[in-house]
């Protein structure tokens, strides 16, 4: 009943459906009335075309193979979608804000709008695809194939072998879906007709799988159970026949990454998408609709396996046991079923392939060769997208093609749909990372990406081969040039792995290592370092405009040139209209503000990719960097500007100090330059009066020969003296100025205080006597030891004893000299009964030629004002200081105040003294 | 609407349980758990390793499709809808109502 002739008429009058139901919906949605293809419904139903022939005819077979690992094909999206929260909701919203239209678009633009990787991923989904579109096409060939079998003569296709029927299928695939989906170049990329033909796709297989499950189970058997029993009965292990492990853990990862990472699984979960909200519905819906398409998948092997005569191959069960019944018009459903999912994959998969090659690659490539693209004729640029599509989808189909012929059609159905997702999965490190880690690099997501691609070939795609091409299997069983090391399906020796384990094992190691060390290695961008924070805090801004208020260059007539020749006429003037930028003819050369740029840009993203809108954007606004990098650079500038103004705030305020110190040093040294102009005008002063009187004195000498002998030994005693009282005065200058500038020889040695003092007290008690003044002495019990020198210290104390005496105008005048330990310090005190220093004598008597009274010369030789600054020097030298305090009589009282020695000193010094 | 518990809070506990769900049903499906189901055993005539599977399934299901209603966005109230911008020519974009 089913003539091959009859059943391709069904499938192209299937098509012709489809194609009906796209150009209504288009229609519809222009009209304004297509709100039902916005539903989350429709949406949820496209998802869907995950299911491919691979889920309606594989499944069976896999089941009936290898048991339950089917299951994890669809679990793998059901976690997914369960956890849309946490990742695909992210995604969506990066979708949506960034205009993205692939996912090499999106991990593009997440590294700086990066060409390079759009081309990268491009050619990695291009070449991981290839068998996936092999599948489909071995699945229909064989499908067509064994539903007109059942004749018995095969009519129409007796002459044709498989490949020639493939390239048929295969270039009436490639007619369909160029018709379908390259009508026009959309903004944002979106193809409601296309969803809508694939919506309505996912209805009639998921119909057809399930009029045959129920019509195996409850038609043929009396349910599930009568036919685990009957298979059971047959000696087929209904139960696994060993533990889960890692290839199931595997292939559930595996399909979690394909649900994301399959090119046409995110043009139409993130592409295609007009809502957020729609994925709230899909994240039960989905994987509603995949547990019921696998529910019979179980029965249905088991059933096939248990009646149909040993070696029917089981991936055909779903046509084969209708047929088998004599249910012709079952099978032909059936058949339709499997059509329909293998043609939704394949317009859906080569439509996003083709817009990834379009503007990742062909675009760039014109941009980059010709420079008039964008003047020449109106939509230049659109309708060499649309011709590049065309060119790729035929490409792809053919390499599909060429794929299946290569490969033979020994191979089970399963084992090729998890080449191309392991081949998918390599995109999940770069893709993780790009929502993420903020810290991941261009070079890092290209280098992981590129080596587990490379891996994923050698350990995975290359092997595929090796039914069918002898020097392959030879490679895979020897590997190259005998290296055992490098064999593809035991690398490094890692032996005894299934082949899809052992490939993920090393591609995703290689991957995510490489991807994690070089971007650690690398530095980012700066455009690649805005476009990681807008990803990764996607959902923290509230506002997504970069880049405000500073203007460009660009005139309105240049953006709205190129933005017609990208977007169409209708489409510029409506974003020109709703920004708010006149376009009169007046206004030709005005500059517009760079936000609308940053506008412009997204918008033209949305039809060509973000690195080709950056491009060519780039292109016609010379000269004039766009707004992202202007941001950067103004940034920079400005960060760069802070951190000088703070260098020289710095500098500043050191130049303050330095001033600041240099002022005081000014000052220091003009307070002593004047001190020693006042230093030199008093000694000038000091040597004058003695000079003057020996000159007068002399001069009467030489003048009167004849002068009186009693008066001239007068003048010749009052020259001798004025004299002694000169050299002494020189002689004290020397030893101030010895004292103040040498210090080279000068020496600290441990003495005795005591003893020095009572030197002292001895010298002057002569001196006491003939002024007829009373000394009283209270010394310290024992000996106090300081470090010092004993002939200077002892000059000290004559110094201000004498003082002492012969000042004091006392009627009973008295001195009292008292020494004591106090505290670790000698103090040696020595106070009159006198008239005391007057107040306003009082800070500066250690000064040099100050005097107290005013009686110079009053009572000899005592008044030249430069022992007690003589004093002042020698104590300071020790280690000491000198005061003038109140002291217990009512006269003067200095107070010497020396640093004690240590026992240890003291024990010193006298080992000193027994050795001299 | 008591104080004592905000509806941020609830908010919170719903969006740990989204995350709590797949992550507990992988774990429940994953080898050293899921062998503890590989038996000769069947349930209403079926194996029990493909029971249970489905079983963790069917659950995964029905608490996605309670999460689903529950969950918000933090803070900003029900997510926001997206632009039109893609819908055609003839429609205006959504941004237009920036220069107000």
């Amino acid at each position: 009943m089913l003539t091959p002739g009859f059943v391709i008429l069904t499938a192209v009058g299937y098509i012709c459906l489809l194609f009906v139901l796209a150009y209504v919906s288009d229609w519809l949605a222009r009209s304004g009335r297509g709100g039902f293809l916005r539903s989350p419904l429709v949406y949820t139903l496209s998802i869907s075309v995950y299911c491919t022939s691979w889920t309606f005819y594989g499944a069976v077979g896999t089941a009936a193979r290898d048991g339950l690992e089917f299951i994890a094909i669809y679990m793998g999206p059901t976690l997914v979608f369960v956890g849309w929260w946490f990742l695909l909701r992210k995604l969506l919203r990066i979708g949506h804000s960034q205009r993205i239209t692939s996912i090499a678009d999106l991990l593009s633009s997440r590294f700086g709008k990066s060409s390079f990787l759009a081309v990268l991923v491009t050619l990695i989904a291009v070449i991981a695809i290839t068998p996936y579109i092999a599948l489909q096409l071995k699945a229909i060939t064989t499908s067509i194939r064994v539903v007109s079998m059942a004749e018995g003569g095969e009519g129409l296709l007796a002459g044709i072998g498989d490949a020639w029927l493939a390239f048929g299928v295969a270039m009436g695939m490639a007619v369909f879906t160029i018709l379908f989906g390259t009508r026009n170049v959309d903004a944002r990329e979106q193809h409601l007709g296309v969803v809508a033909a694939i919506a309505f796709e996912a209805i009639v297989k998921f119909l057809a799988l399930m009029a045959v499950g129920a019509f195996v189970v409850f038609g043929l058997s009396s349910g599930p159970a009568e036919i685990f029993a009957h298979a059971a009965a047959a000696g087929i292990a209904v139960h696994e026949a060993q533990p889960f492990g890692a290839r199931w853990a595997t292939a559930l990862f595996l399909s979690a990454c394909a649900v994301i990472c399959l090119p046409r699984q995110f043009q139409i979960t993130i592409v295609e998408n007009s809502d957020e909200n729609h994925l709230r519905a899909a994240s039960w819906a989905f994987p509603a609709y995949l547990l019921l398409m696998s529910l019979f998948l179980m029965p249905i092997a088991f059933y096939g396996l248990a009646t149909m005569p040993a070696g029917s191959n089981p991936d055909m069960f779903v046509l084969t046991l209708p047929m088998a019944a004599g249910q012709d018009r079952l099978a032909l459903f059936a058949f339709i079923g499997g059509f329909s999912s293998a043609t939704s994959m394949i317009i859906i998969a080569s439509i996003a392939l083709s817009i990834m090659v379009s503007n990742h690659v062909v675009l760039p490539l014109s941009l980059r060769f010709t420079n008039n693209l964008t003047e020449g004729s109106e939509r230049g640029i659109a309708r060499l997208l649309l011709r590049s599509r065309r060119i790729s989808i035929a490409v792809l189909l053919f390499l599909g093609f060429g794929y299946f012929w290569l490969t033979g059609e020994t191979d089970a159905l399963a084992p090729i749909g998890l080449i191309s997702f392991a081949g998918v999965a390599q995109f999940l490190p770069a893709l993780l990372a790009a929502l993420y880690w903020r810290g991941a690099t261009m070079a890092g997501a290209a280098a992981g990406m590129t080596l587990g691609f490379a891996v994923w070939s050698w350990t995975l795609f290359l092997p595929s081969f090796a039914t069918s091409n002898v020097l392959v299997a030879e490679l895979v069983a020897e590997g190259p040039w005998g290296i055992a090391l490098l064999r593809p399906q035991a690398m490094f020796g890692m032996e005894g792995l299934d082949p899809l384990v052992h490939s993920m094992f090393w591609s995703m190691l290689a991957n995510a290592g490489m991807l994690a060390v070089v971007s650690l290695l690398t530095r980012q961008g700066a455009l690649e370092r805005i476009q990681s924070g807008i990803f990764v805090d996607i959902f923290r801004q509230g506002d997504l405009g970069q880049g405000r208020s500073f203007r460009s260059t660009a005139t309105v007539e240049d953006l709205f040139f190129l933005a017609q020749r990208v977007l169409g006429v209708q489409r510029a003037r409506a974003l020109f209209e709703a920004q708010g930028v006149p376009r009169v003819p007046s206004a030709a050369n005005i500059y517009v503000g760079s936000d609308f740029i940053s506008q412009l840009e997204r918008e033209l993203a949305s039809a060509i990719g973000a690195a080709s809108a950056h491009i060519l954007l780039s292109k016609v606004v010379e000269g004039d960097t766009l707004s992202f990098e202007e941001v950067m650079l103004i940034a920079g500038e400005t960060l760069q500007m802070i951190s000088y103004s703070n260098e020289l705030e710095r500098k500043s305020h050191e130049l303050h100090l330095t001033a600041q110190q240099l002022q005081e040093v000014n000052a220091k040294l003009y307070a002593l330059h004047r001190q020693k102009d006042d230093f030199l005008s008093q000694v000038s002063h000091e040597v004058r009066t003695p000079m003057t009187s020996i000159r007068s004195i002399s001069e009467i000498l030489m003048r009167r020969p004849k002068l009186a002998a009693e008066q001239r030994d007068r003048f010749v005693g009052l020259i001798h003296r004025e004299s002694v009282r000169l050299t002494r005065l020189l002689d004290e200058i020397l030893e101030l100025n010895a004292l103040e500038n040498g210090g080279r020889d000068w020496k600290n040695r441990p003495v005795d205080a005591e003893a020095a003092l009572s030197r002292a007290c001895d010298v002057c008690e002569a001196l006491a006597r003939e002024a007829d003044v009373g000394i009283i002495r209270r010394q310290a019990g024992a000996p106090v030891v300081i470090m010092g020198d004993a002939d200077r210290l002892c000059q000290v104390f004559i110094n201000i004893i004498a003082n002492a005496i012969a000042h004091n105008r006392a009627f009973q005048p008295e001195v009292l000299i008292r020494s004591r330990l106090e505290g670790g310090r000698c103090i040696v005190e020595i106070a009159d009964n006198g008239e005391g220093i007057p107040e306003e004598h009082r800070t500066g008597i250690f000064d040099k030629f100050v005097r107290v009274g005013g009686d110079s010369g009053g009572k000899g030789a005592s008044g030249l004002g430069l022992g007690l600054s003589i004093s002042h020097t020698i104590v300071t030298k020790m280690g000491g200081r000198i005061d003038l305090v109140d002291g217990p009589l009512p006269g003067a009282c200095f107070r010497v105040d020396l640093p004690a020695c240590t026992p240890q000193d003291a024990a010193l010094l006298q080992i000193g003294e027994a050795a001299s | 609407m008591s104080p004592r518990r905000p509806p941020h809070q609830a908010a919170g506990r719903r969006r740990d349980a989204a995350f709590l769900l797949p992550a507990l049903c992988a774990l429940l499906m994953l080898p050293p758990f899921v062998n503890l189901f590989v038996r000769e055993v069947l349930v209403w005539g079926m194996p029990l390793d493909m029971v249970y599977l489905f079983g963790i399934w069917f659950v995964l299901v029905i608490g996605a499709f309670l999460l689903s209603r529950g969950l918000a966005e933090p803070g900003t109230g029900p997510p926001r809808r997206s632009d039109e911008a893609g819908r055609g020519c003839a429609e205006t974009p959504s941004r237009g109502g920036d220069d107000a």
